[in-house]
């Protein structure tokens, strides 16, 4: 077996994304802004490339499963007979790209790369791409097993035609797509005019970068989506609420001490979020400290909840959702607003029902790694036609260097990285995305494995 | 003690082709080298002198695969433009164009009794007369088809693909007689025994799946690491060589389909076997692997060894051994022919 570094091989940008999204306005960009390079494009749909330069091989989509009956052993057969006999030419390719039907599920297409020998030591996956129609998605989004796949699967998301709807549409899909898949890089375009560093070289599954993970996302969910510290002089202050969308509304409120930091009174709040809740209706006592509140706020005009202290008190409020939604303020006794000294939003583990999503998780003791290969090898037998990609930064137990890995359905790799440095917290970080993924399980999955 | 290499094996002549060998086969009547490339051009070379008697620019797109009639008067080719071509290779002119269905033409044959031709494209099967003419087509095939070869001495044709082998007589396709042997994964080449008794094909899922004939009972040979890529069988149908990955094996078919036996294993080669072939006459097996190492091997106490290895410093694809034993060409991917002699 000849040993070939990463950049040796060629890199293969797969595309997808529906009919229409603008896969081939953007192949056509590639190839007009990379136009020193030879690029290979091989096309299961006719589309209107207009560059002369490139060479363009249509191909017939084939699946065939490796192994009888496994569908996580799927490839392509026609890439691996066309990229088979393209690596033999004489005029070799700077870079290769795959533009895959409409409904195709990008897993076959990526798990070729990983196992036919001969197109793993001459290509490398570099990432895929998925453009998406924002006017369009949704509907496909509820609807279509492909679609979901090909956002769960993508390294770069591109929301295209963002011309074509509202702004607050594009920010509600991007919010929604980020909770499917916490890897990719999202980026809004109009024509398909995408910043190509986004869509070429990526490293997508290049275990050397196997964690570029967008760090908010590594944040566990929170039973509410935002905190605020206020300080209070003594009296009856009130919290004010309006029309919202939901007719209730979970609170919680901490008396904490003036050297408090919300971080501290965050993990209070998740206990006391999760313990019965107390029902208020307007015009209800709320007290610091005795429980999770729901609030009813049905009634039409503002709704009030009076809020005696005793002293000057420093107060941390959580609220299930952002304050913005209802409009919520907080009136000192002489009917003054408030604003928080700070505040931030949490990740809510409640935006969508969607069937496909990211769990993330991070811990700073160091895994047994006996224990996490028995767990992750049940795991993937289990639920591997579930978790489309897994990747991870783990921080072994007795060993100096970081562990890098890396997965396609049941395929994975990892290796030894470079040492840790000094300044570095040492922790693992793991990510999956997959169909049906339960965060609880997986999280305390992952927790069996530590040290 | 094994004599010197050089004293074994000799370069008899080497020409440069256009691009990396896809296809390399002798005339039947020995007179002839044709060679297509990967991004088209086909060569045609004189065995004797190494003299390049005939150069096409062939199929846009690459050619595939090359086949002789069986009076070494035509050469067919085929490649991915979506079709065969009949060349003279006496005047050079391209006799026929033959539209095969399909953009990649992965497979084109004469039956052995020179009346017909058969191009495989995508799915679809194609038998035409020799002047051109339509006479049948079918799709057996859900996915591409990847290889044919027909019985020596009937007139049936096996083609392989995902799923299964399909055999068809197409010389009474009335009533054909079709047959369809199954397996569960691609399979990636067919070779009939020279005495007509076995069928083997190799596996994308790291198997050799064989049948014997015309009983078509199996037998499925596992314990490979890698998919069987190449296989051959020697002339008197006894030895079956296949190659997975770097390592060759040969089944002792002696005493009927080698079930439960072990196999001879030659060890590895330094890279992965793009091509392996037994004499047609004797019992040398020549295999070439991607790094560009070219190796005989000889029965030497019951036991294979070693006789000569070669370097083809451009990397090594194809190679085919001259019908009358002595030559042995070899095609590389820098697009360097090189026609070996034996002296021993």
């Amino acid at each position: 077996m000849l040993i070939h570094t990463a950049d040796a091989r060629i890199p293969v940008t797969v595309l997808t994304g529906f009919l229409g999204a603008g896969k081939t306005t953007l192949l056509n960009r590639i190839l007009t802004e990379q136009h020193g390079q030879r690029i290979a494009v091989i096309e299961n749909e006719f589309g209107e490339i207009g560059i002369d330069h490139a060479l363009v091989i249509n191909a017939e989509e084939e699946i065939f499963e490796m192994n009888n009956g496994c569908l996580c052993c799927t490839v392509r057969g026609d890439l691996i007979r066309i990229l088979g006999n393209l690596m033999k030419r004489r005029d070799k390719f700077d870079r290769i790209v795959v533009e895959t039907t409409g409904l195709a599920n990008p897993g076959p297409v990526a798990q070729t790369f990983f196992m036919d020998d001969e197109i793993k030591d001459q290509l490398r996956l570099d990432g895929i791409v998925t453009v998406v129609d924002c006017k369009h998605i949704a509907d496909h989004l509820n609807d279509n097993d492909e679609c979901r796949a090909q956002i769960a699967f993508a390294d770069t998301l591109l929301l295209n035609k963002i011309d074509l709807v509202d702004a607050s549409v594009v920010e509600a899909l991007e919010t929604r797509l980020r909770a499917m898949n916490g890897l990719a890089r999202v980026q809004q375009t109009a024509m398909a005019e995408a910043d190509l560093r986004d869509v070429l070289d990526l490293g997508g599954f290049d275990l050397q970068r196997a964690l570029d993970i967008n760090p908010a996302f590594l944040e566990p969910e929170y039973p509410f989506e935002w905190g605020g510290w206020y300080t209070l002089p003594a009296g009856e202050s009130t919290l004010v609420l309006e029309k919202g969308p939901d007719p209730t509304m979970r609170l919680v409120l901490l008396s904490v001490s003036e050297h408090d930091a919300l971080a501290v009174s965050k993990e209070t709040a998740i206990q006391v979020f999760s313990t019965p809740v107390i029902d208020a209706q307007p015009g209800d006592l709320l007290k610091p400290n005795v429980g999770c509140y729901r609030l009813h706020l049905t009634q039409p005009d503002a709704k009030r909840f009076p809020f005696p202290l005793q002293g000057t008190a420093h107060t941390a409020l959580f609220t299930e959702h952002h304050p913005d939604e209802f409009t919520l303020r907080l009136l000192d006794p002489q009917g003054q607003p408030v604003p928080p000294l700070f505040s931030r939003v949490y990740n809510p583990g409640h935006t969508h029902d969607d069937t496909v999503s990211s769990v993330g998780i991070v811990e700073e003791r160091p895994v047994n790694i006996h224990k996490l290969n028995l767990w992750l090898s049940e795991l993937l037998r289990e639920q591997g036609a579930d978790i489309y990609r897994m990747k991870g930064v783990l921080h072994l137990a007795d060993n100096l260097n970081r562990f890098v890995f890396q997965g396609v359905h049941m395929l994975f790799d990892g290796q030894a990285d470079r040492p840790w440095r000094a300044d570095e917290l040492r922790q693992s970080q793991m990510i999956f995305i997959g169909r049906n993924l339960d965060r609880v399980d997986l999280t305390s999955g992952f927790r069996a494995c530590l040290d | 003690m094994s004599p010197k290499p050089e004293a074994v094996v000799g370069i008899r002549w080497r020409v440069e082709t256009a691009d990396s060998v896809q296809d390399l086969v002798w005339s039947p009547d020995g007179r002839q080298l044709a060679v297509a490339t990967v991004s088209g051009p086909l060569t045609l070379v004189d065995s004797v002198t190494g003299k390049v008697d005939q150069h096409w620019p062939g199929h846009a797109g690459g050619s595939l695969k090359l086949a002789w009639s069986p009076d070494s008067r035509w050469l067919a080719s085929s490649g991915q433009d979506g079709c065969a071509r009949v060349w003279d290779v006496v005047s050079g002119e391209e006799r026929l164009q033959l539209t095969a269905g399909n953009a990649w033409v992965g497979g084109v044959s004469f039956s052995p009794y020179a009346d017909l031709l058969v191009t495989a494209a995508g799915k679809e099967l194609r038998a035409w007369s020799l002047e051109g003419q339509l006479l049948h087509s079918i799709k057996p095939h859900n996915s591409t088809i990847t290889e044919l070869a027909w019985h020596p001495q009937q007139p049936l044709l096996a083609s392989t693909a995902y799923g299964q082998v399909h055999l068809w007589d197409w010389h009474n396709p009335a009533t054909p007689g079709e047959q369809v042997l199954p397996h569960s994964s691609p399979l990636l080449n067919v070779r009939w025994a020279p005495n007509g008794w076995y069928l083997a094909c190799g596996g994308h899922d790291n198997s050799l799946h064989g049948w014997t004939w015309p009983d078509a009972g199996d037998f499925h040979m596992g314990g490979y690491t890698g998919k069987v890529n190449a296989l051959a069988w020697d002339h008197t149908s006894r030895w079956l060589a296949t190659a997975d990955g770097e390592m060759v094996t040969l089944w002792d078919f002696g005493k009927g389909p080698p079930i439960g036996h072990r196999p001879h294993d030659l060890g590895g080669m330094l890279d992965t076997v793009r091509d392996l072939a037994f004499q047609p006459q004797g019992l040398l097996l020549a295999v070439g692997d991607r790094s560009g190492v070219v190796a005989i091997w000889q029965w030497h106490i019951r036991q294979p060894q070693q006789l000569w290895a070669g370097v083809l410093r451009g990397g090594f694809e194809q190679l085919a051994w001259y019908p009358y034993n002595r030559l042995l060409a070899v095609g590389g991917n820098d697009g360097a022919v090189v026609a070996f002699e034996l002296k021993c």
